[in-house]
């Protein structure tokens, strides 16, 4: 296998970072609050953002039957 | 360590011969998923017994995730597993089968503790789900303890996500593809390639992430067409490193869990159509259950739309893969070994061979399985491909460390490129769910 360093990106301005690291800190409190409090019905939904692929979330399959059906 | 998700470059003049097709474990992912993919049709081969979901009214207590009965059952899938990987490195690196062989009930073991936590339903619904578990204890034991040595003889990451996605190929059925016809196209076909395409360009010619495009373009597939699955797929074919492949996903995962809560409440917020918002959750939610979840807030019509549009929007996941491969062969590839132009043998050399039975599959159960057995296969191939995505997860944080991972955020290029990608996405898509789905321009199919 080819081994390669990771290459540090240290070619940005300094506001630039800042305004990343304050958009970091935005998104994870925001994630976090959402997870913590239990925000989004997760009680009454099968599926949730854990279901990565089609397959996974049997509301897909449903639904394709459901508007295969109107459309006949 | 930071190490490319791909083997070699072929030596000049040495590659593409008959040898390979048995002695290089790239082209053994595709026989390993062959093999599952007949076993499953052939029905020899059932779902692998993993920890069950709890959490939840059925299963409240992580006790009843695994009883006692699916003790023999979990001991086979590891038996299955272990025979099949054990043929494919007997053939392409027969001096590592012993290794293999005795670190593999490690590898497996980690990953059933991976799975138990991922099945946890609550903290999953908000995408804690086992591919994360096994990345957090892969990192958890390298840096720390550092992985033993008996443990590196199973780290295989390529060989099990290429035979996930050999697995995943098989889900793609292009004949759902027109299930909502022109419209369905025009939201997930349109925008999708135009969002991904734009998000590289973005990426090389405004941040200059010259050094990290499989970075780039991991992130790029990741926001456009399905997060996880989509990095995964994008990832391998754009031969990006572990660590690029690591970052997308969570990074893609952390906005999946705001945009799940949020993007329904904007649909409320702007009083749109139930098919219009739907159809606008299914275009930009990056996991496909998170999709689900969001449009069920909005009602049956517009989960119904969201979850459709997902399904068809998933289906360009193979001709992504496809195009990046070639795209990367060709662009970066030739030049990096010299090349002015690179000719189809030299594509087809270097080429991930993963994308072969990952279309193949996707061809054979779309146009020669009979729907029945092709759902049926499908449904256990989908249980064999999560495991397996779940052990390369275990091997991906086993190999890598923070320090890594680190040096890739450090910068806040890819943060701003997930901004600015998964912006233009939400207002592209939205204006493309109006066009097609308002009822002003075309007549809904339903």
């Amino acid at each position: 296998m080819n081994e390669e360093k990771v290459p540090i990106m240290t070619s940005v301005p300094r506001w630039f970072k800042v305004f990343n690291a304050l958009a970091l800190t935005v998104i994870l409190s925001c994630s976090g609050y959402i997870v913590v409090n239990k925000i989004g019905d997760s009680h009454n939904t099968t599926s949730g953002a854990g279901d990565i692929w089609w397959v996974d979330a049997p509301e897909i399959t449903e639904s394709y039957q459901a508007v295969m059906e109107k459309k006949k | 360590m930071s190490v490319e998700l791909e083997n070699k470059p072929p030596v000049s003049g040495g590659g593409g011969g008959w040898s390979e097709l048995w002695k290089k474990e790239d082209w053994w992912a595709v026989w390993v998923g062959i093999i599952f993919l007949a076993g499953a049709l052939l029905a020899w081969l059932s779902k692998p017994v993993i920890p069950k979901r709890w959490g939840n009214d059925d299963i409240p207590s992580i006790v009843g995730s695994i009883t006692s009965s699916m003790i023999p059952g979990m001991i086979l899938t590891g038996i299955i597993l272990l025979a099949f990987f054990t043929l494919a490195i007997r053939f392409s690196e027969k001096e590592s089968t012993s290794k293999f062989m005795i670190a593999f009930p490690i590898i497996f073991g980690l990953a059933i503790v991976a799975e138990l936590l991922g099945n946890y339903a609550p903290l999953r619904h908000y995408g804690v789900n086992s591919v994360i578990w096994a990345l957090v204890i892969g990192l958890v034991i390298s840096n720390t303890i550092r992985t033993p040595k008996v443990f590196q003889g199973a780290v295989r990451t390529e060989l099990y996500i290429k035979t996930g996605l050999v697995l995943l190929g098989a889900s793609i059925l292009f004949d759902r593809l027109l299930t909502m016809g022109v419209m369905g196209l025009g939201v997930a076909w349109c925008v999708t390639p135009i969002v991904l395409i734009s998000m590289y360009w973005f990426s090389q010619k405004v941040l200059k992430m010259h050094n990290e495009r499989g970075l780039a373009i991991t992130l790029a597939a990741a926001t456009s067409v399905c997060g996880v699955s989509a990095a995964i797929a994008a990832g391998s074919a754009a031969k990006a490193k572990k660590e690029e492949i690591s970052l997308a996903i969570s990074v893609s995962l952390i906005f999946t869990v705001i945009m799940m809560v949020a993007m329904p409440a904007l649909v409320k917020l702007f009083g749109l159509d139930p098919a219009v918002g739907g159809a606008w959750l299914g275009g930009t939610i990056d996991a496909t259950g998170a999709v689900v979840a969001a449009g069920a807030v909005l009602g049956p019509e517009a989960m119904e739309v969201a979850a459709v549009v997902k399904m068809v929007q998933n289906i360009l996941i193979g001709f992504i893969a496809f195009g990046i491969a070639i795209f990367f062969v060709m662009r970066y590839e030739g030049k990096s070994a010299g090349q002015a132009n690179v000719g189809v043998k030299e594509i087809w050399i270097r080429m991930p061979k993963f994308i072969i039975g990952f279309m193949g599959a996707s061809i054979v159960f779309t146009l020669l399985i009979p729907t029945e057995a092709a759902d049926r296969a499908i449904s256990i191939a989908n249980g064999w491909r999560g495991f397996l995505f779940t052990l390369a997860f275990i091997s991906i944080g086993l190999e890598s460390n923070f320090k890594d991972m680190a040096k890739l955020v450090s910068g806040g290029k890819p943060l701003t490129l997930y901004i600015v990608g998964q912006t233009f996405n939400i207002f592209l898509t939205l204006i493309a769910a109006y066009i097609f789905f308002s009822g002003r321009f075309f007549t809904l199919p339903f």
